[in-house]
């Protein structure tokens, strides 16, 4: 469905990696480029790309690949200034840290904040050296080899356009 | 070595080496499973069976039930739980057989090694028992179920002494993760797995994804492993959930469901993931998620889970280390299950083997259900595989009347079971009884039927860690703690995965202690049914539960993302005991 607001793609993908490289692949053929895309379940093995040009019109746990400044966070920078440079509200680490605005994060050249409370909120864990977001480039492939080592994705949003 | 009375660590095996394999099997209608047929009128093989099955909880009332209360009314009395779960300790205590039942093969794509191989390292690190746990594939089920069989058989002949060595598979289990699936030794052992895994493995049937249909073909598969049991076409058959909450996609529900349809086959999972080595440093490491627990929801998980569940603490998942999660929402229920410990080892950190060149494709792997022998490689060590060893970090302890593939297997489902990492004890024997009594008490997984107002104590026994462990240090215990929680009945909502009643409610200081430690825990005079269960560590990274101060200081951390030093952060954990008013 597409309006002149929002829209919304149900390609028959199992995961938000696969959502996203569909979303890119069909970009000009939609014809749209909103301000926030997203990704969201409905419903086992149902991925859904949506996009809006206000947040407020996107679901709760959306989770954004493409929002004002994603092109910014790339390599390792201070969650203060990941807030300057960015949409993102927020950064919360899982159980209940709350992490300082001067503390270092690793982006990984990889950054999915979520919608919670119509906000955009990126949850962080600890890494080895400071934070890293949550949401991992490239969690370990199930059932393939485990002793692989992965190259870092590029910046997903920006280079693949 | 100063081991304490029930230590087995020395693998001093005075008992029988009983290895009992069945002759023959019969279908329906067997009388020995009819227990309106009274004994007498059984043949001798007919009454062997019965008693087999009823020693090992399969058949009679104890598992009808999939929970430790009497249903409706009144909370059980032992009868509910079958004469096994509810017995005393044997007066000379039981042999703790340590073991591990997740351990990958060159019959698993992602693994290269042999049966061999990890069954000399597993003796070697003083292993009892061990799980052949290949993955469910085409390839697999076509031809590797089978070709692995006369390896464990080798096996068990050359070190069946030392370590025994159970057949299973790594279940895709449909609509869920992985589980470990394995029977016991004997003529049809192939047969059954290989039945079972061409009709219900997620990935050979394609049912991995999460809808009622396959949620229900979930369960057909332990009605099949319990009908393999009952027919005598296998002696014993168990399953255990592997990785839990590593995606999300284990639902509570369908942990309650797998429990409740096969209380006899479904017991547990693991507390502890394998790969424990995936979290130390890059780049002399793999640098990542211990456990390789680095992954986000999708669009299959449960989407009730916190992010929290993603990761593990302390080396355990989610669902175990959390005080007040899910294990105690199911504990607290009154429903029996059990946490394990495993290597879940495919490929061993710093090991420098590889797979042979040629055969080491995809390609040779699916047309011969196994990659080539490993061979000596040139690269190096293998900084970026995050497993260790069976026996070398990961150890679940069975308390077993005998060293026997079907005492192993009783003991499991009997949840006569601690776990820990990287040794760091030597025994944990945890009795309940009256207080101030003689009574030799009842041990770890015992459901006990008890009178209101008497006082009831906990006596806690543990071996200090006597020799350098594997990584050539003598771990030192720093804490002890007791966690209690109310026993509630069945949870209105099967999605539960909160047992906000359940805490720590004792937490011992026994730093710098070695040797035999005994703790008594006064639990004070029997009012309404609860359990107990414990934990320790060696202190070395703590925090405040997910749950709040209120429900412990020191637990087990998050552990970080790419910097996790499985070694510094060593934890044990036992199984619970039950207390019901009869």
């Amino acid at each position: 469905m597409i309006t002149s607001q929002r829209f919304c793609v149900a390609g028959g993908w199992e995961s938000t990696r696969e959502a996203e490289h569909g979303y890119w692949a069909v970009r000009y053929l939609l014809g749209c480029g909103h301000t926030y895309v997203c990704t969201t379940f409905e419903g086992p093995e149902r991925v859904v790309v949506s996009g809006a040009d206000d947040l407020a019109d996107l679901a709760e746990q959306a989770r954004l690949f493409v929002f004002p400044g994603i092109a910014n966070l790339v390599g390792a920078t201070t969650v203060g200034d990941l807030l300057l440079v960015s949409a993102i509200d927020e950064v919360r680490a899982l159980a209940g840290v709350v992490p300082e605005l001067d503390d270092r994060i690793d982006t990984q050249d990889f950054v999915r904040p979520r919608v919670q409370g119509g906000r955009l909120v990126l949850t962080v864990q600890p890494g080895e050296h400071g934070y890293v977001p949550f949401e991992q480039p490239n969690p370990t492939p199930c059932c393939a080899d485990h002793n692989v080592r992965h190259e870092r994705m590029g910046p997903a949003g920006a280079t693949s356009a | 070595m100063s081991h304490g009375p029930h230590d087995h660590h020395g693998h001093e095996h005075d008992h029988p080496h009983e290895h009992e394999y069945e002759h023959g099997h019969t279908g329906a209608g067997d009388p020995a499973l009819d227990l309106a047929v009274p004994d007498a009128e059984l043949n001798p093989g007919q009454l062997r069976r019965r008693g087999f099955l009823q020693a090992a909880g399969i058949l009679g009332a104890g598992l009808a039930s999939a929970s430790v209360l009497s249903g409706s009314s009144a909370f059980a009395d032992e009868a509910v739980r079958g004469a096994q779960r509810a017995r005393r300790a044997p007066r000379g205590g039981y042999s703790w057989l340590s073991g591990d039942h997740h351990i990958h093969t060159q019959q698993s794509s992602d693994a290269q090694y042999r049966v061999v191989d990890h069954v000399q390292h597993a003796a070697a690190f003083g292993l009892d028992w061990m799980v052949i746990t290949d993955h469910g594939s085409i390839a697999h089920a076509k031809i590797g179920v089978e070709k692995v069989n006369p390896d464990i058989v080798a096996a068990r002949e050359q070190f069946g002494e030392e370590t025994l060595v159970f057949q299973g598979l790594e279940w895709n289990i449909p609509a869920a993760e992985h589980g470990t699936v394995f029977v016991h030794p004997g003529r049809n052992e192939v047969a059954v797995l290989q039945e079972f895994e061409n009709s219900f493995d997620g990935v050979v049937t394609n049912t991995t994804a999460n809808n009622a249909a396959n949620e229900n073909a979930a369960l057909r598969g332990l009605d099949f492993l319990a009908t393999s049991v009952t027919k005598g076409r296998v002696k014993d058959a168990m399953f255990f959930a592997n990785h839990p909450a590593r995606k999300g996609i284990d639902s509570p529900h369908e942990i309650r469901g797998w429990r409740e349809r096969q209380p006899g086959i479904a017991l547990g999972m693991e507390g502890a993931p394998g790969h424990q080595a995936a979290g130390i440093k890059a780049p002399t490491g793999p640098g990542s998620g211990r456990g390789f627990y680095d992954f986000s929801p999708t669009a299959d998980s449960f989407q009730g889970y916190p992010l929290e569940s993603y990761r593990t603490w302390g080396g355990f998942d989610w669902m175990t280390s959390t005080v007040g999660g899910l294990w105690d929402s199911l504990l607290s229920e009154g429903r029996p299950w059990w946490v394990t410990a495993n290597s879940d080892s495919h490929t061993v950190y710093l090991d420098d083997s590889i797979r042979p060149p040629g055969q080491d494709t995809q390609a040779y792997f699916d047309a011969n259900g196994r990659y080539g022998d490993p061979i000596h490689g040139t690269n190096g060590p293998a900084t970026g595989s995050g497993d260790f060893w069976p026996g070398s970090y990961s150890r679940t302890h069975v308390g077993s009347e005998a060293f026997s593939y079907a005492d192993v297997m009783r003991g499991l489902r009997a949840g006569r079971v601690w776990v820990d990492h990287g040794c760091l004890v030597d025994a944990v024997d945890v009795r309940l009884r009256k207080a101030g009594s003689r009574d030799p008490g009842f041990p770890l997984g015992s459901a006990v039927s008890a009178r209101r107002g008497q006082r009831y104590e906990l006596v806690i026994m543990i071996q200090t860690r006597s020799t350098p462990n594997w990584a050539q240090f003598v771990p030192s215990l720093a804490q002890v703690d007791v966690i209690r929680g109310s026993v509630t009945g069945p949870a209105s909502d099967r999605d539960t995965f909160n047992a906000p009643d359940t805490a720590v409610v004792q937490t011992y200081d026994v730093s710098g202690r070695s040797g035999l430690i005994t703790l008594s825990y006064d639990l004070g005079k029997l009012d309404d049914a609860f359990y107990v269960r414990l934990r320790g560590s060696d202190g070395n990274r703590t925090a405040v539960g997910l749950n709040g101060q209120g429900v412990y200081a020191a637990g087990p951390a998050m552990d970080v993302l790419g910097d996790a030093d499985p070694w510094a952060d060593l934890w044990f954990y036992t199984n619970p005991i039950w207390v019901l008013p009869a």
